[in-house]
């Protein structure tokens, strides 16, 4: 069973259709990478899983339970349940200023989840370590480089066990010095077999760890294939060939 | 001499001090209403909370006080005084409207001080907290709601806290001059320290005692500007 179905989504800003008639079905242990142009609706489609944009039509189905049937949501007591299983990583990070990395990551699993604190600080110092910086712990982010603070917000979204991640460009905004740090975090996840769909721009990262590449182009999946078919010399669609060939050399 | 002043500017002072207190305890949270109010997705509220804003800004907190102070009283005495033929020709709601303005009475001298000074205050304030609410990036609320909160722990838990940082400086300033503001209550005679003040000009013409109470609100707001600096230090500790 998928663990996330989208039908046929659309959405719109105004009178500019940035998602016109989107499906995906996402199995469990799926690595999808999203990639395309900018202004591609790659973000929009992402934001709109977990209601951070409100759908214009289509449906949302999360572990077979519609989150968004015909563009109708559940009410908001029943869905924020089930958004939690969505954990996200946004391309500004988005930690909280004014609490420290470990109270970034106690925060929603405790007054959310109801964790009691002990259990929570537990979980987030493997957490830290997981991504490598136990030492940061009482640091606070305006303390941290950018792809210190990712990891962090990496680490917070892991906290809420999520059944799936959503990385909206995670290295868009750092350093180009700093992303293998992020890159390698999320490439753990996926060795770690957690489902994932990461919009990004990084294309050896997406033929490294994706296994499956979907391409987006003016709203559209034009795309969804494995890595390698995608990123093959004899891929046949020339809008795919015009994109990749910008990143080549 | 100047044992004896001392005291009664102090009691004075306490009258000053008392007004100061509860302007603040009526006047924040009723400010961050307002400032929710002049925020709202409902187009009608927020231009009537933006108007209402306009008019308390937009006057004279003197004007307020003479209008609280004196307005129920007479909307009182002229609907006491409507002669019955003028009544029976009211449309009904209407009628129900000025016999209930019949029952109205002059407020309480410090009653009526504090209703003005505090919901002037608490426009003053609402604005503050807009601009510092307003402020805060839209990625923290949507940090919070992936992560499951609701919107009032977003708000508490995330918003809330940064924007108490962000609006220190403003707020310190607009506290600092509802200390002197709170002169004004004299216009509807409430006994704060410049009264006390002028009570010897009017007995004996001693000057002195009025300019005395300059160091009363030298001191009080030095400590107040020594607080806000401490405060501001506290909340120093992150940048965003």
């Amino acid at each position: 069973m998928p663990i996330l179905e989208v039908k046929d989504i659309r959405k719109s800003f105004g009178k500019l259709e940035v998602l016109k008639g989107v499906s995906l079905s996402v199995e469990p242990l799926e690595v999808i990478a999203v990639i395309g142009p900018s202004g591609s609706g790659k973000s929009t489609f992402l934001r709109c899983l977990n209601k951070l944009e409100t759908v214009d039509s289509g449906s949302i189905l999360l572990d077979g339970e519609y989150l968004a049937e015909n563009a109708v949501y559940k009410p908001e007591k029943e869905l924020r349940p089930m958004l939690k299983k969505m954990g996200m990583v946004f391309q500004q990070f988005n930690l909280f200023p004014h609490k420290s990395v470990l109270e970034n990551i106690i925060e929603a699993p405790v007054c959310v989840n109801g964790e009691t604190k002990t259990e929570a600080i537990k979980n987030a110092e493997m957490l830290l370590a997981e991504v490598g910086l136990s030492e940061k712990i009482n640091s606070y982010p305006c303390e941290l480089s950018g792809g210190q603070q990712q990891r962090v917000a990496i680490a917070r979204a892991l906290a809420m066990k999520p059944e799936i991640m959503l990385f909206d460009e995670p290295t868009s905004a750092l350093d180009p010095e700093l992303t293998g740090e992020v890159l390698k975090v999320i490439k753990e996840l996926a060795q770690k077999n957690m489902t994932m769909i990461i919009v990004t721009h990084e294309m050896n990262f997406a033929r490294e760890v994706a296994n499956r590449v979907v391409f987006m182009d003016n709203g559209n999946i034009i795309a969804d294939d494995t890595p390698e078919n995608i990123f093959s010399e004899a891929v046949d669609t020339p809008r795919i060939k015009a994109f990749l060939s910008k990143f080549e050399g | 001499m100047f044992m004896s002043v001392t005291a009664s500017l102090a009691e004075g002072f306490l009258m000053t001090l008392k007004i100061f207190a509860l302007t603040l305890l009526f006047a924040l949270p009723l400010g961050l209403i307002i400032s929710f109010g002049s925020m709202s997705k409902i187009t009608v509220i927020k231009w009537i909370v933006k108007a209402f804003v306009w008019i308390i800004r937009g006057t004279p907190l003197m004007l307020q006080l003479i209008i609280i102070y004196y307005g129920p009283g007479l909307a009182g005495e002229w609907a006491r005084h409507m002669s019955p033929e003028q009544f029976a020709a009211m449309a009904a709601p209407v009628r129900s409207v000025v016999s209930w303005f019949a029952t109205w009475n002059v407020f309480d001298r410090f009653v009526a001080v504090m209703v003005a000074f505090s919901v002037n205050y608490a426009c003053y304030f609402s604005e503050i907290f807009r601009g510092g609410i307003e402020g805060i990036p839209k990625g923290q609320y949507e940090a919070g709601f992936v992560l499951g909160m609701t919107k009032s722990q977003v708000f508490f838990k995330i918003v809330l806290p940064q924007v108490i940082k962000r609006i220190i400086p403003p707020m310190s300033n607009e506290i600092i001059t509802l200390v002197k503001d709170t002169s004004l209550a004299r216009v509807i005679a409430v006994y704060e320290v410049i009264w006390s003040a002028q009570v010897y000009i009017k007995r004996g013409g001693l000057i002195w005692p009025l300019f005395y109470t300059g160091a009363f609100y030298l001191i009080f707001s030095g400590f107040l500007t020594i607080l806000f600096g401490y405060i501001e230090k506290k909340l120093d500790y992150y940048h965003s």
